[in-house]
């Protein structure tokens, strides 16, 4: 399934305008509030029309301005999950999951109530009113609700912004499930750099209306450009090799040298993703000696981009990945760091989180 | 040893201790001043820290707050 998308619509005070394609899995639009994110999303979902262009999902045109196609919103067979649940709260959890069933014809139906209960984990709220669960299982039954309506596409924006840390943790596992369960184009909008890192298949980088950069995660963040704004850092991909339960810690191999983070729940052999902050490494030029930073990386400097003050942005070539230093300019000058060098890239185990 | 990270202070270690994956060291660095690092117990066994060794603290420009 493919959504392809190509729209241009005149905002407030800019133009949104963008060109996008996507497949199976999730496809983060990530950009800071007001680039235009939601906009997209609420053209995709039918509840804006654009002033040119087309839209269509697998191989169904829902919008074609040049011809004048317009397929409603209710036509569009597409889910969206809101912020907030939106639940209807004189139903029961059960009631609301089938809303949206009834309104999808028999033929079109794919899966049933209990494999949607079961991925989301909410059989025990079945016979619960809405005013009765927390953030987090507002949202998985909001979920739910999107899924029974058998959707060819799923709009998310902002899902988890309005839960807290615990709740958000207790949510990602279950939208991982479902990506990796469904063949389902999910259209995430976040402007968390940690949802993104560790939901996302491609992101796009939205900026003003337009499509700043877009790719796989680990190229994209790596933009340092594109993120300064945000905290910005890098994604590494990485094998498990080993669970040290001694050491409390999950032993990875990546091309640019061995890593250590905190326990990681990845069996050996699985993939996980690493996310290293800027701030977060240090260089060193020459044998590093010894110190208690777990993590050397083998790298080079690829480019510098000086920021306002003192810092530095030094972007890096670590095996492959690209991955980003914040250093100062003092640091620079006496390491003596120029495109080309070869470097040691520092992290404290302590310092990474991974998925 | 060249390192991009401008605070290196030398010191004393007056305290080692291991939490179930981290552990606490302390370094003495002189004028009453005593700084705490947070690292993983392997590198503790790693470096073979124990108090009274001669050890840096090694800190990020990026990473210090300023108190006044």
């Amino acid at each position: 399934m493919t959504l392809s998308i190509a729209v241009q619509k005149k905002l407030g005070g800019f133009t949104l305008d963008v060109a996008l394609e996507t497949g199976a899995g999730v496809t983060a639009l990530f950009g800071r509030s007001g680039s235009g994110k939601t906009s997209l999303v609420n053209l995709i979902a039918g509840l804006a029309r654009p002033d040119s262009g087309r839209i269509v999902l697998d191989g169904r045109t829902l919008v074609d301005t040049a011809n004048g196609v317009f397929v409603p919103a209710g036509r569009r067979r597409i889910g969206y999950v809101f912020q907030e649940g939106r639940l209807f709260p004189h139903l029961s959890v059960r009631s609301n999951l089938l809303y949206g069933r009834w309104l999808t014809p028999k033929a079109r139906r794919w899966g049933t109530l209990d494999e949607v209960v079961d991925l989301l984990g909410i059989g025990p709220l079945l016979g619960r009113r809405p005013r009765d669960l927390s953030g987090g299982e507002k949202q998985r039954v909001a979920i739910g609700r999107a899924l029974l309506a058998s959707p060819d596409c799923l709009l998310m924006d902002e899902p988890l912004a309005a839960l807290d840390r615990a709740r958000k943790a207790e949510i990602l596992p279950y939208i991982e499930r479902l990506r990796d369960a469904k063949r389902l184009p999910i259209v995430y909008v976040s402007h968390s750099v940690e949802e993104v890192a560790r939901l996302a298949d491609a992101v796009a980088l939205i900026d003003n209306g337009r499509v700043a950069a877009l790719g796989p995660v680990s190229e994209v963040f790596a933009h340092l450009e594109a993120v300064s704004d945000w905290e910005d850092g890098a994604v590494l991909e990485a094998i498990v090799v080993a669970q040290d339960r001694a050491a409390g810690v999950t032993r990875l191999e990546h091309p640019a040298g061995p890593l250590t983070v905190p326990h990681l729940d990845i069996a050996v052999g699985g993939r996980a993703r690493v996310r290293v902050r800027a701030r977060d490494v240090v260089l060193a030029v020459g044998e590093p000696g010894r110190l208690s930073v777990r993590n050397r990386l083998a790298a080079r400097v690829v480019a510098m981009a000086e920021g306002e003050g003192a810092e530095v942005g030094v972007r890096l070539d670590a095996g492959g990945s690209p991955m980003l230093a914040r250093v100062t300019r003092d640091a620079v000058r006496e390491l003596e760091l120029a495109p080309g060098v070869a470097v040691t890239a520092l992290v404290k185990a302590v310092a990474l989180d991974g998925t | 040893m060249k390192l991009s990270a401008r605070n290196q202070l030398d010191g004393t270690i007056v305290a080692v201790e291991k939490g179930q994956t981290t552990a606490r060291v302390k370094i003495d660095i002189g004028h009453g001043l005593v700084i705490t690092s947070s690292i993983t117990n392997e590198a503790v066994d790693d470096l073979a820290l124990k108090v009274g060794d001669k050890a840096a603290a090694v800190i990020k420009a990026s990473d210090v707050m300023i108190g006044k």
